[in-house]
């Protein structure tokens, strides 16, 4: 699974000083450790996006805790007021101590 | 409760558990298993609302009448006239029934809507929370009906 931790994230275009949606996904397996593996009978270790954190030009806007409930490539949607240009910096981290950036211009108009 | 009496009750409900495997009806571990279950439900929403009882309005919470498939369940959380500080969602009917909790700061939220993807075992209420910037709760609540379970 080379690709746990490719993110997504889409900024629709905006006009200055409204919301702007963020869009976001992150791949990963988020396995609840409670489903059995067909082929062994084991229990499919716990291994899911515990948290993630959303900063706009280094300003800490949400703090999600996660838990493994979330579906398959967990998906968070958000908005941020668009008052200016800036990056948007997403920080994913696993319960198994993983973490995942990404980031994304936002471009007002 | 006390230890040894919890003991005692425990062995009690094992002997009555193998009873009923016996007698082939297994109703008397399913409504174990859902007090259990509710008490679950109870301690996470007494640990994040303190007891209160959330006030009308506030916030919608949009989530399907039916999902079809459990494994993936759109949920969005639509604050009305509220600026939320922090957001809770929660499935009762889940193995962990806290599934999100959501610090914002309301500087570059305002009342925008937070929207995820979850997953529910089976059909279930649904809670959304929120405080707001002023520390007044507000909930909303609803029943999504699960057609094939979400956690196997």
């Amino acid at each position: 699974m080379a690709d746990i931790g490719k993110a997504i994230i889409r900024v629709p275009k905006a006009a200055c000083g409204e919301m702007v949606e963020v869009k976001s996904l992150i791949t990963h397996p988020n396995d609840t450790g409670l489903v059995k593996d067909e082929k062994t009978g084991q229990l499919i270790p716990a291994h899911y996006v515990s948290s993630c954190k959303v900063e706009f030009n280094g300003e800490t806007v949400y703090e999600f805790s996660m838990g493994p409930s979330v579906s398959k490539d967990p998906y968070l949607a958000f908005s941020i007021k668009a008052d200016k240009a800036g990056t948007l910096k997403m920080t994913w981290k696993d319960n198994k101590g993983e973490v995942f950036e990404q980031s994304a211009d936002i471009n007002p108009v | 409760m006390g230890r040894m009496q919890r003991r005692e009750f425990m062995k009690m409900a094992g002997l009555a558990g193998a009873a009923v495997a016996f007698s082939g009806v297994p109703s008397a571990m399913a409504a174990d298993e859902a007090a259990e279950q509710k008490a679950k439900v109870d301690a996470t929403i007494k640990q994040i609302t303190g007891g209160k009882e959330p006030g009308k309005g506030g916030l919608e919470l949009k989530a399907p009448t039916i999902a079809e498939n459990g494994a993936v369940v759109p949920v969005t959380i639509q604050p009305k006239g509220i600026v939320p500080g922090r957001l809770f969602l929660i499935v009762d009917e889940n193995p962990i029934p806290l599934i999100l909790d959501v610090k914002v700061s309301p500087k570059y939220s305002g009342d925008g809507a937070i929207s995820s993807r979850i997953r529910m075992r089976k059909t279930s209420t649904v809670r959304a929370y929120a405080f707001d910037s002023k520390g007044s709760l507000y909930g909303d609540f609803k029943t999504v009906k699960v057609t094939i379970g979400g956690c196997g």
